[in-house]
């Protein structure tokens, strides 16, 4: 018997009443959240004011900051301008095994190239990068998951900002999840390397006018509910209980947002943004890719430049809006589903390098270890996915 | 001019295999159509089409939801997504330094092995080789769908003939009827079938 049922029944049923409980908490705080949402749509400057006073107090603030559009903002897609070039990348790794045959950790990006309108096949292309032996290593042993993770973000712009330079204009690059690599600022020296690298990226794709956005599908994100929060006298000091807490930005938006609509363009107030300076401060806005029977929520976080640029940001709206479509009943940016299938790694291919580098090495004469006997116990069930 | 392949030997055994292609060829082969799979050690083999199988997977399925599919996601998944084109193909023979032979191949082909459509006179090669002793596998194997594979096949034979100037399948037909004499239901079948051929 693989779970203890018995016990769980009981687990499932507390679950099950701290879940109604929570509803009913959840909908008096949204309903007052929602009120002060409307009450304070129009004050722009008194939102931006209070934003920096509670960032100058707390170093640690993280919320939005309104920018020019009112709060309840919302657009309906504008028309897709023709000739454009939708470039999506994703990513995906292989992480190092210490209880495997050979030590090594993989970084694939897959790299999805689109032409609406043009009825040509688009381009897939992927790149591997096999890393062994120093670049596994660091000066806290060997290289931790999130320092690969970092690597293949890092790949995935590089690449972006290499296969777009010499595009025509409009050129729009997508990738799933946030431009935003981490919440808090690292201080580890390779961080801080591949982060440089990650900016410089940025830097080239501002340069060359190119349409950057990262698409978070269902956000969690509470920013705009935080910074309503500052409004809210008792909760504006540090250890306070937040008022709105549970409350996601996307239950506001679900009820203000129509099919194809995005709300208004907000900046980034946290400590690990400041670093994204110049054109490449980071903003974002919310947009309802789905129907009217099934709204499909998203944050879109951008760039400066693209927020003060009413073509580039029309652009980006209308893609989103028309490519989310294409993907029928789930709406999701068709290039972004194509560049993750495109990139990700399987538990076969994962076996074929292993397999690969063992003939290498045995062909040397250097024969791989064997796995570790705690892999071989626990390899006895097959593993589908890595 | 050098042949253009149609496709790739995904699996075989000595009595057929499974070919892939990818889904927008123009000269994607029809069924019945007659194949030849030329080996590394001289060996060419010769087959009939008898099945075309198109595979769907999550993403295709989903995208027949959208209300419209544009041309470039169309051609995506026809060109850039891995979902060939399955045909099945029974073989019918063989030929070894000019000598055709209607038996059972002696080695099946490979994984990856080119696979041509027959020229007219590739056609009449292979019928010259023999006196249609490969009819007998095709009737006597249930799990082929006889009468309307020899149907195909058979046109594709009268074709090749009249552009030669020769005679028409009369005697193709006429080894049928000894091969099904004792099966008049399914020759029965097989005769109403071809009697389509003009």
């Amino acid at each position: 018997m693989p779970l203890d049922y018995v016990s769980l029944q009981g687990q499932i049923r507390k679950y099950g009443e701290s879940a109604t409980l929570q509803k009913r908490e959840f909908e008096q705080k949204f309903a007052a959240c929602r009120d002060l949402f409307l009450r304070s749509a129009n004050d722009i400057a008194g939102l931006q004011r209070l934003v920096e006073e509670a960032a100058a107090r707390n170093k640690v603030l993280r919320c939005a900051a309104p920018v020019s559009e009112s709060l309840d903002t919302h657009l309906p897609a504008p028309q897709a301008p023709s000739g454009r070039t939708i470039v999506a990348a994703d990513g995906s790794q292989i992480n190092p095994d210490s209880h495997g045959e050979v030590l090594f950790a993989l970084v694939n990006t897959g790299i999805f190239t689109l032409q609406p309108g043009s009825g040509a096949a688009p381009r897939t292309e992927t790149r591997s990068t096999l890393l062994f032996d120093d670049a596994l290593q660091t000066p806290g042993g060997t290289v931790s998951e999130d320092l690969i993770a970092l690597l293949r973000d890092v790949r995935e712009r590089k690449l972006l900002a290499e296969v777009t330079k010499d595009s025509p204009a409009p050129v729009i690059t997508l990738t799933d999840g946030p431009l935003e690599l981490y919440h808090e600022p690292r201080t580890d020296r390779q961080f801080e390397e591949y982060f440089r690298d990650y900016l410089s990226a940025l830097d080239d794709l501002c340069l060359n006018r190119i349409i950057t956005a990262g698409y978070v599908d269902r956000p969690r994100a509470d920013l705009l509910v935080r910074m309503l929060e500052l409004l809210v006298p008792a909760s504006a000091g540090e250890g306070q209980t937040r008022p709105f807490a549970g409350i996601p930005d996307r239950a506001i938006f679900q009820t203000l947002l129509k099919p194809g609509e995005r709300s208004a363009v907000f900046a980034l107030q946290s400590s690990a943004a400041a670093s994204y300076t110049g054109n490449k401060a980071l903003h974002f806005f919310y947009i309802n890719c789905g129907s009217e029977s099934r709204p499909a929520l998203a944050r879109v976080e951008i760039l400066k430049w693209i927020a003060e640029d009413p073509i580039a940001l029309n652009t980006l709206h209308a893609t989103l809006v028309e490519q989310a479509r294409l993907a029928g009943a789930a709406p999701y940016p068709y290039p972004l589903l194509r560049a993750h299938e495109v990139a990700v790694v399987r538990m076969d291919d994962r076996e074929e390098i292993i397999l690969m580098i063992e003939r290498e090495l045995a062909e040397r004469g250097c024969p791989p270890a064997s796995q570790s006997f705690k892999q071989q116990n626990k390899g006895f069930q097959d593993r589908k996915r890595i | 001019m050098s042949a253009i392949a149609i496709g790739r030997l995904l699996r075989s055994n000595t009595s057929s295999c499974v070919i892939g292609c990818r889904v927008n060829q123009q000269n994607s082969p029809l069924f019945g159509e007659m194949l030849r799979i030329p080996l590394s050690n001289g060996l060419q083999i010769y087959g009939l089409v008898h099945e075309i199988n198109i595979d769907d997977d999550g993403l295709v399925r989903q995208l027949v939801t959208a209300p419209e599919v544009s041309r470039e996601v169309i051609e995506d998944n026809r060109q850039n997504r891995n979902m060939p084109v399955e045909m099945s193909v029974v073989f019918i023979g063989w030929e070894r330094d000019g000598r055709v032979s209607h038996t059972r191949v002696p080695t099946p082909p490979l994984s990856l092995d080119e696979i041509f459509p027959c020229t007219a006179s590739e056609i009449l090669h292979f019928l010259e080789g023999g006196k249609f002793g490969y009819l007998r596998a095709i009737l006597r194997n249930s799990e082929l769908p006889a009468a309307d594979l020899l149907t195909a096949h058979l046109r594709q034979v009268a074709a090749a003939r009249q552009g030669a100037g020769a005679d028409g399948v009369e005697a193709a037909l006429r080894e049928v009827i000894a091969l099904l004499k004792d099966d008049y239901p399914v020759l029965m079948d097989v005769l109403s079938a071809v009697s389509e051929i003009q």
